[in-house]
């Protein structure tokens, strides 16, 4: 639907850019002339808002070389660049969780421990 | 299950005429600027609002009605029978549809990889093969939803969706009737009104709403 399209163009535009950016800075600003009850469209709206604001975030950090301007400006290759970063991210989070459990175990061979007994109950002695 | 008759294709042809007329190309701002869409209809101009709590809750109670009415109503079926029926006596595996949307899913997702792969390349050739492989696959998994929503729009669960979004169409439409002052009133005195009202006004309204509510009537 040309609907979505029109709401990706709007939210990847400069001007809501700015608006998103200065909106979390400076109280009273708001990007709609409703506070509540958003509408369907809204909360889609503000769904690309954040993800083209990530994205050029990534952009100008140069965090992957396949993300260019060219990229953004194309509906179909942010989708298609979506795909490969929850893929991306996913594998990152593999490989941190390896690297932390053999940090673990690594620091856990050669060091003293401490063994903890149960000791029985003062009893007082009969007569 | 190959077997689409001619009827089957006709009804698809139908429903993708219908999308187009949802298709609003313009860029305006309007469309997310408030929690309200506006249209006109013969020269005339109305809007769409979104629901309030209350109105919710009585599109609530309309679905509920009719859910009870339907269900003791012969020839109305709810969607797992419905989908029996189908299987049984026509020949039409919806599960299986539902297999081949998701074997769709998975090839699109591996082309988006692809496309993804080419990110700085200057390959524009690679890159527009890949976009309209993308678009041919994205209208064959478009036709197989349309398809499954053709034979299941009959059941309960469908028929009673139908009434909630027409009575909240009903509740939430409104006619401008002064300009100058920015007047509104409900363009439906009545649901009975509303329901026998055969113009395409009822039509475009519905639109609009289902267009405003969108991704809220997961919430909703």
């Amino acid at each position: 639907m040309n609907l979505d399209k029109n709401i990706r163009k709007l939210a990847r535009s400069s001007y809501y850019q700015h608006l998103y950016r200065i909106s979390k800075d400076i109280n009273g600003v708001s990007i709609f002339q409703n506070m509540n009850n958003f509408s369907g469209l809204q909360s889609l709206f503000l769904y690309w808002l954040k993800v083209y604001n990530i994205l050029f975030d990534e952009l100008s950090n140069k965090e992957h070389d396949n993300l260019t301007s060219q990229v953004i400006l194309d509906d179909i290759r942010v989708d298609a660049f979506l795909h490969y970063r929850t893929q991306y991210q996913q594998k990152k989070l593999k490989e941190y969780k390896q690297k932390d459990k053999e940090y673990k175990l690594q620091n856990r061979k050669g060091k003293n421990t401490t063994k903890f007994q149960k000791f029985p109950l003062y009893t007082k002695p009969s007569d | 299950m190959e077997n689409k008759t001619k009827q089957d294709e006709q009804k698809i042809e139908q429903v993708k005429e219908i999308l187009k007329t949802m298709n609003t190309d313009f860029l305006d701002h309007s469309i997310i600027q408030d929690n309200k869409l506006y249209f006109t209809h013969e020269d005339k101009s109305y809007r769409v609002l979104m629901p309030s709590p209350k109105d919710l809750s009585d599109a609530e109670n309309i679905r509920h009605q009719h859910y009870g009415q339907f269900l003791v109503t012969e020839g109305y079926y709810l969607k797992v029978v419905l989908k029996k029926i189908l299987k049984e006596k026509q020949g039409i595996d919806i599960d299986e549809l539902e297999q081949k949307k998701q074997q769709i899913n998975d090839k699109l997702k591996q082309v988006f990889l692809n496309l993804a792969d080419l990110g700085t390349s200057k390959d524009e050739q690679q890159i527009e093969e890949l976009k309209t492989k993308i678009n041919k696959i994205q209208n064959e998994l478009i036709d197989v939803n349309i398809e499954i929503v053709n034979y299941l729009s009959p059941c309960i669960e469908d028929q009673v969706e139908k009434k909630y979004v027409e009575y909240l169409t009903f509740l939430c439409t409104e006619k401008l009737i002064d300009r100058s002052s920015e007047k509104y009133e409900k363009v439906w005195k009545d649901f009975s009104v509303f329901e026998t009202d055969n113009t395409k006004l009822a039509i475009k309204a519905i639109n609009r709403l289902t267009e405003l509510l969108l991704d809220s009537r997961e919430v909703l």
